[in-house]
């Protein structure tokens, strides 16, 4: 049973992924994204990281894409809609670099792998991704990324709410 | 299941259309969610490795990038807002400022 959720969140996660780079709209787009990221949340569960699986739901799947929802409706789709995309020079080049790298990736990330089978769990053990133990990590090991993550997310807003607050006094560029 | 090619696969999958998105589009908010879409597949063989190497230190980088990108995401998305409304649309390849 988990294989089959296992391997139809793979698929889901592919197929999403492709719509949001070729959805012309961009609120499909970024409703096929949460789509992605909720896929990527159900593999997580199924790895036995609870914890992470609902802060990617919350966090990913909530906050973040909430707010690219709002900023679209704030701009206009419509130039967007109309568009005939046609590739230039420097975009055919990109895209065959990330062809090959691709193809490179895959065939030398993969062959090690074969005999990686001894790594891997037989099966999950009870306690490890759960809330506890990553709190335990959280407040003991890593209390001072914890720390610093909290200045950068107020230096994230104070800049947010600078940039994004209308100025009076200036004019029209 | 417990294979970490497809894992690795999926995740070069995902990194490598995201490059592609943000070479081809050019809606500034789609190219950013192909950025969010790269940056997924990194936290994902972060997790995948920290799943098969039976270490929660992977897991522990993919919170702290997870915060990181919330915070990444409210400035750019106020920066898009800022562009749009000075220059009327956030078209990447009209978004020029710096050359002239």
């Amino acid at each position: 049973m988990d294989v089959i959720i296992f391997f139809i969140a793979v698929v889901f996660a592919m197929g999403s992924a492709i719509m949001v780079v070729g959805a012309k709209n961009p609120v499909h787009s970024a409703l096929w994204m949460v789509s992605t990221l909720f896929c990527t949340a159900v593999i997580y569960l199924l790895l036995g990281f609870d914890f992470l699986a609902a802060i990617q739901v919350i966090v990913y799947a909530g906050a973040i894409m909430m707010l690219i929802v709002y900023v679209i409706m704030l701009t206009s789709i419509e130039e967007e809609i109309k568009r005939k995309y046609k590739l230039r020079l420097f975009q055919i080049v990109g895209i065959a670099f990330i062809v090959i790298f691709f193809i490179q990736a895959v065939r030398y990330g993969m062959v090690p792998l074969h005999g990686w089978e001894g790594l891997c769990w037989k099966e999950i053990p009870e306690r490890f991704g759960s809330v506890n133990y990553v709190a335990l990590k959280l407040f003991t090991k890593y209390v001072f990324p914890f720390e610093l993550v909290s200045v950068l997310l107020l230096a994230g807003i104070a800049g947010a709410v600078y940039l994004a607050k209308k100025e009076k006094n200036k004019e029209n560029r | 299941m417990h294979s970490p090619a497809v894992l690795i696969f999926l995740s070069l999958f995902l990194f490598c259309l995201g490059a592609v998105g943000v070479i081809v589009r050019r809606n500034l908010i789609i190219v950013f969610m192909c950025i969010e879409l790269m940056l997924n597949s990194a936290n994902f063989m972060l997790v995948a490795f920290s799943h098969f190497l039976k270490s929660i230190d992977g897991m522990m980088f993919v919170l702290f990038v997870l915060a990181i990108a919330a915070a990444e995401a409210g400035v750019g998305l106020a920066l898009f807002v800022v562009l749009f409304r000075n220059k009327g649309n956030i078209d990447s390849f009209k978004i020029n400022i710096l050359k002239h």
